[in-house]
């Protein structure tokens, strides 16, 4: 009989043993526009989609993304043109999710990678064309912004669904200089 | 020892272990660090160390620990205006990523990762290129994203942050025609 004891505390102990060391079995359930990377002990393991997903709390862990599109916006951006005006230009822009895995990675924030890229994307197209240039071929510069912006956001596993220049006109020459110590954002 | 001894010290002992699970399991839940996160662990106010990814304790009373994203931030800096190396009106616009590299330095120097970097990047790049001419052709963009880089890391490395993959998305500069000779044969 004293047997019985002596496997009811060693059960208890391994019990106790496999919480404290793999942790207790659990599960995650990721919604139809959710996806997710599986990680155990730090590092990843696999991409997961929707649905329930199974793992052991105490050393996996499951970071969601989230696929629905990414609105982006913006208005009133000036940029310098090559003769020297300055074009006040907005664009609208949507894109979505494509590579869960690659857009977690991507930024701090992955919502802010479309926004970013769209922008970078935007200025430096237009910083390359004169006025002129500007008011004759304004569908054909919009396509090569899209064009850059699409295959950057694929390289950061999104997919660009669409953009347009919403706002485009020349405002006149560039600001003149301004060699000033700039003022910073503190509170 | 007969049966019902056996069965009386197992159930105290069952009660006495599920008590003291009780009264001593931990409140907080283990910190998981996935391969992009570090965290800084001090105790007693002083730097513990920097913890890699996996699954770790929780803080005890005397430690404090502080979660750091590794992953870039992207930052614009957009249409700074400055006069050139031959006094002539230019603008320039960057977009780069900010990247911390030593996790350490970038919580207890900064306040604000990314305002307080980006006041710092202002303040570099316009005096940088203040002292160069400006050249707004497209083949010089990378070259001098590339020297910008190399300035703004030196300045930002004591802070534990570095910027990376730097673009120069606007570069205008008025361009200065000499005054003709008069006069001259």
């Amino acid at each position: 009989m004293p047997v019985i004891g002596i496997l009811f505390w060693c059960c208890l102990l391994v019990l106790v043993g496999i919480r404290r060391f793999v942790g207790w079995p659990t599960t995650v359930t990721l919604l139809q526009y959710q996806s997710g990377i599986l990680y155990r002990k730090g590092y990843p393991v696999r991409d997961v989609g929707p649905g329930r997903v199974r793992m052991w709390a105490g050393i996996e862990k499951v970071i969601t993304v989230d696929t629905r599109s990414i609105p982006v916006s913006f208005e009133n951006r000036a940029v310098a043109l090559t003769d020297g005006q300055t074009a006040v230009f907005g664009f609208s822009g949507n894109a979505d999710v494509n590579d869960a895995h690659k857009a977690l990675y991507s930024a701090q924030n992955f919502n802010q990678v479309p926004a970013y890229v769209l922008l970078v994307c935007s200025r430096a197209v237009l910083n390359q064309h004169s006025s002129a240039n500007l008011k004759i071929s304004q569908n054909l510069i919009e396509g090569k912004i899209a064009e850059q912006a699409k295959e950057r956001l694929k390289n950061q596993g999104f997919n660009l669904l669409s953009f347009r220049l919403t706002q485009l006109s020349i405002a006149g020459p560039p600001p003149e200089s301004d060699n000033r110590a700039p003022r910073t954002a503190s509170a | 020892m007969n049966n019902d001894n056996i069965w009386l010290f197992v159930f105290w002992g069952a009660v006495l272990f599920i008590l003291a699970q009780r009264i001593f399991a931990r409140k907080k839940p283990r910190i998981f660090l996935p391969d992009f996160q570090r965290a800084v662990k001090f105790v007693d106010g002083a730097f513990g160390s920097v913890l890699e990814p996996g699954s770790h304790e929780p803080a005890g009373k005397n430690e404090q620990i502080t979660v750091v994203d590794m992953r870039p931030q992207p930052i614009v800096v957009e249409r700074i205006t400055y006069q050139d190396a031959m006094q002539a009106p230019s603008v320039i616009s960057i977009a780069a990523e900010l990247v911390i590299s030593d996790p350490f330095e970038a919580v207890t120097k900064l306040k604000n990762l990314v305002n307080d970097s980006i006041a710092i990047i202002r303040d570099q790049l316009r005096s940088m290129v203040s002292k160069r001419i400006t050249d707004p052709a497209p083949e010089i963009r990378e070259k001098l994203a590339g020297e910008i880089t190399l300035a703004l890391n030196n300045d930002l490395r004591r802070f534990g942050v570095q910027v990376q993959r730097i673009e120069v998305t606007e570069l205008w500069s008025r361009t200065i025609k000499p005054p003709m000779a008069i006069g001259a044969n």
